[in-house]
């Protein structure tokens, strides 16, 4: 298992559309994604889940990936966050 | 149960005007209390393929409305729907019901119930407005899959159960509801819950049905109602009304019907004062939704389209392209009229965001162009959209809440980036787009001679104008006796800025809701004023006071009240004008 911090950087948190955009790369994936912010982790399969983090900008969350894909997944997820969705 | 009761008054919000008389329909949303049955083992599989089917069933209605929606509302109100489907595709969610149903040995529309149960209640509990919103969107959705599951919670169709037309009571108006609303049907809307940006307001005021939402308590009286009156001008809901406030009512809405056919002639005569001056009458927007009102009431297109709705209502923030679709259809629908669309003006506590920290005083805090200077790439693609729409040349830009003639430079010199941006790329948009300013805070009146140069067009703003003008909170009822927007300070304001914008050859228009009282007209069209947008309903009545009126003498008209030192004295000398060269005030 692989377990990193990232801090969500595009200006509208983790609205529909990124959270979206997220869930379409973990569901492709194998391995377990799960995401945690303050005290709450949700499943990052599920676009509702990612949504109740109503993580905004600036917030930092913590992902989890565990399974054979786990470094490509984390990798991908990363590079999202890091380009803000692709959206701005 | 089933008592009658006495005459009752509530009160609520006024969502859209009119007065309607009638009985009531109950279209509240039962709390969704699907009871827990258990099933054997062997019917668990039959539940499960019970459950996928409904998914599917559900997917393709909610398509089905999308597509409805994009017909009938426009693009905005299909955005909706994109939403819902990304809700009933959620594989973690359908995971989690089928085991449900198998662990527990329960039925499909329990699971689906229970479920939806939890996640609400972890969403309302959300600080954050725009996520906590959320939980209606969920719940909407899992409505819908268990009536698609059930007989018993049958898909209500309103033209098949109502008793003739009906005033339509409801705890909250879902999106998926909206296609099932129809102006032959229904005679009046109230609501429990929301407010006036609520989707049951928006949805009344397209319809021009009267409504009154955020009424609460009025659900607990529905069976004791025989007869209702829905005041939507005040907000006022009359329950078992007397006699005698019955027969006022009676007549009131005998003349407001009057009235409409009146308005619809005149919707079609010219706008020309007596002494043969063009008024233009245009109309303030917040959705796609109004733009058939805009047309009906032959309005001379949109003053002022407040692009805030688009952003409170739609589930996702939009992006450039879903942007992009509403802008060019408000400007393909109108053509060719024209389109004046005002950048984003919402304070900080709107947007989903943790760096607009709760400001003590928001109304003199990070708002319109603060706000979008601190969130660039929310700007930039608001500014790509909005030029990329104006390929018909009859969309123009209003920049809001601006204080110094740097922010005005700073936003041109985005603009004339963008459009680069768009040049380089290929796209086309119109070069030379018209850029106004709102006129609200009172110093850009100051220095309006200097302003005027470097914009297209000013956009008075009279509501905020006052308010800062006077420093009196407009929402705070404790100070709405100094807020007044017949202050001779607010009348020298808009006659400076006028002035200004005639000495420098530039447009000037007024937004604000001075446009919409009746006695206040004489007065602008005195200052000099020939640009006025109100709401779309309002357009015929202006328009029926503009041909009444002689400019020569609502000058005199004004520079009298310009010498006054009184609202009261304002106040008098406007309604005695009215009196003599109107008669009666067509609104009461």
């Amino acid at each position: 298992m692989i377990v990193e911090k990232v801090k969500i950087i595009n200006s509208l948190g983790l609205h529909a559309r990124p959270a979206a955009q997220l869930v379409k790369i973990t569901t492709r994936c194998d391995c377990d994604v799960f995401i945690s912010k303050d005290e709450m982790e949700v499943n990052a399969k599920s676009i509702m889940g990612v949504m109740m983090l109503a993580a905004e900008v600036n917030s930092e969350i913590i992902i989890k990936c565990n399974g054979p894909d786990e470094n490509l997944c984390m990798n991908e997820l990363k590079e999202l966050v890091k380009n803000k969705f692709y959206e701005e | 149960m089933n008592k009658k009761i006495k005459e009752k008054i509530l009160k609520g919000v006024p969502a859209s005007p009119g007065i309607a008389i009638g009985t009531p329909f109950n279209y509240v949303h039962e709390t969704l209390n699907v009871s827990r049955e258990t099933i054997s083992d062997h019917e668990i599989e039959a539940e499960i393929i019970k459950y996928k089917a409904a998914l599917e069933k559900t997917k393709t209605d909610i398509v089905e409305d999308k597509k409805n929606a994009a017909k009938r509302g426009g693009q905005e109100a299909a955005k909706i729907f994109d939403a819902h489907l990304l809700i009933i595709d959620d594989q973690v969610l359908i995971d989690e019901t089928v085991y449900f149903i198998s662990s527990h040995n329960v039925q499909a529309s329990y699971a689906v119930s229970k479920i939806m149960k939890d996640y609400q209640m972890a969403f309302e509990k959300l600080q954050n407005q725009y996520f906590s919103q959320r939980a209606f969107d969920i719940e909407d959705v899992c409505r819908r899959i268990i009536k698609n599951m059930s007989s018993e919670l049958d898909h209500v169709d309103l033209s098949t159960v109502l008793k003739g037309k009906q005033i339509v009571i409801s705890n909250n108006i879902f999106p998926s509801d909206t296609l099932n609303f129809n102006k032959d049907l229904i005679l009046g809307i109230v609501t429990e819950s929301g407010g006036s940006t609520s989707h049951a307001a928006i949805l009344s005021k397209s319809l021009e049905v009267p409504a009154v939402v955020g009424v609460s308590g009025i659900t607990k009286y529905l069976n004791n109602i025989s007869l209702m009156i829905v005041d939507g001008y005040t907000g006022k809901i009359i329950i078992n009304p007397k006699p005698s406030t019955f027969e006022s009512y009676k007549k009131r809405q005998h003349e407001e019907q009057k009235q409409v056919e009146e308005d619809l002639k005149y919707s079609k005569m010219p706008s020309v004062t007596l002494d043969n001056q063009k008024i233009k009458i245009l109309s303030n927007i917040q959705s796609t939704l109004e733009i058939d009102s805009v047309i009906k009431w032959n309005s001379d297109g949109v003053g002022l389209f407040r692009t805030e709705f688009l952003f409170e209502s739609s589930l996702s923030v939009l992006s450039e392209d879903d942007q992009f679709r509403i802008y060019d259809e408000v400007s393909e629908k109108l053509y060719p009229r024209e389109v004046t669309i005002r950048l984003l003006d919402i304070g900080g506590d709107k947007l989903n965001d943790k760096m607009s920290l709760k400001e003590d005083n928001p109304f003199m805090g990070v708002r319109g162009m603060r706000l979008l200077f601190d969130h660039p790439q929310l700007l930039r693609s608001h500014l790509r959209a909005i030029l990329r729409a104006s390929g018909r040349n009859n969309i123009s830009i209003i920049i809001p809440f601006v204080a110094n003639l740097s922010e005005i430079t700073k936003t041109k010199q985005l603009i004339e980036r963008t459009k680069k941006e768009l040049a380089s790329e290929g796209r086309s948009f119109n070069n030379k787009i018209k850029i106004g300013i709102m006129v609200e805070i009172p110093s850009i009146v100051m220095i309006s001679e200097a302003v005027a140069e470097k914009v297209d067009f000013f956009s008075i703003g009279t509501n905020d104008l006052t308010q800062y003008l006077l420093a009196a909170d407009r929402g705070n009822e404790r100070v709405s006796n100094i807020y007044d927007s017949f202050h001779p300070a607010v009348i020298k304001m808009l006659d400076i800025t006028v002035r200004a914008a005639k000495k420098k050859h530039i447009g000037v228009g007024l937004c604000g809701q001075m446009a919409g009282y009746p006695i206040a007209i004489p007065l602008l069209i005195g200052l000099g004023l020939r640009e006025l947008s109100v709401t779309p309903f309002l357009v015929p009545v202006v328009k029926k006071i503009i041909r009444r009126l002689d400019s020569r003498k609502c000058r005199i008209l004004a520079d009298k009240c310009l010498k006054v030192s009184t609202s009261r004295s304002v106040s008098s000398l406007l309604s005695d004008f009215f009196e003599k060269n109107i008669g009666e005030n067509p609104l009461q």
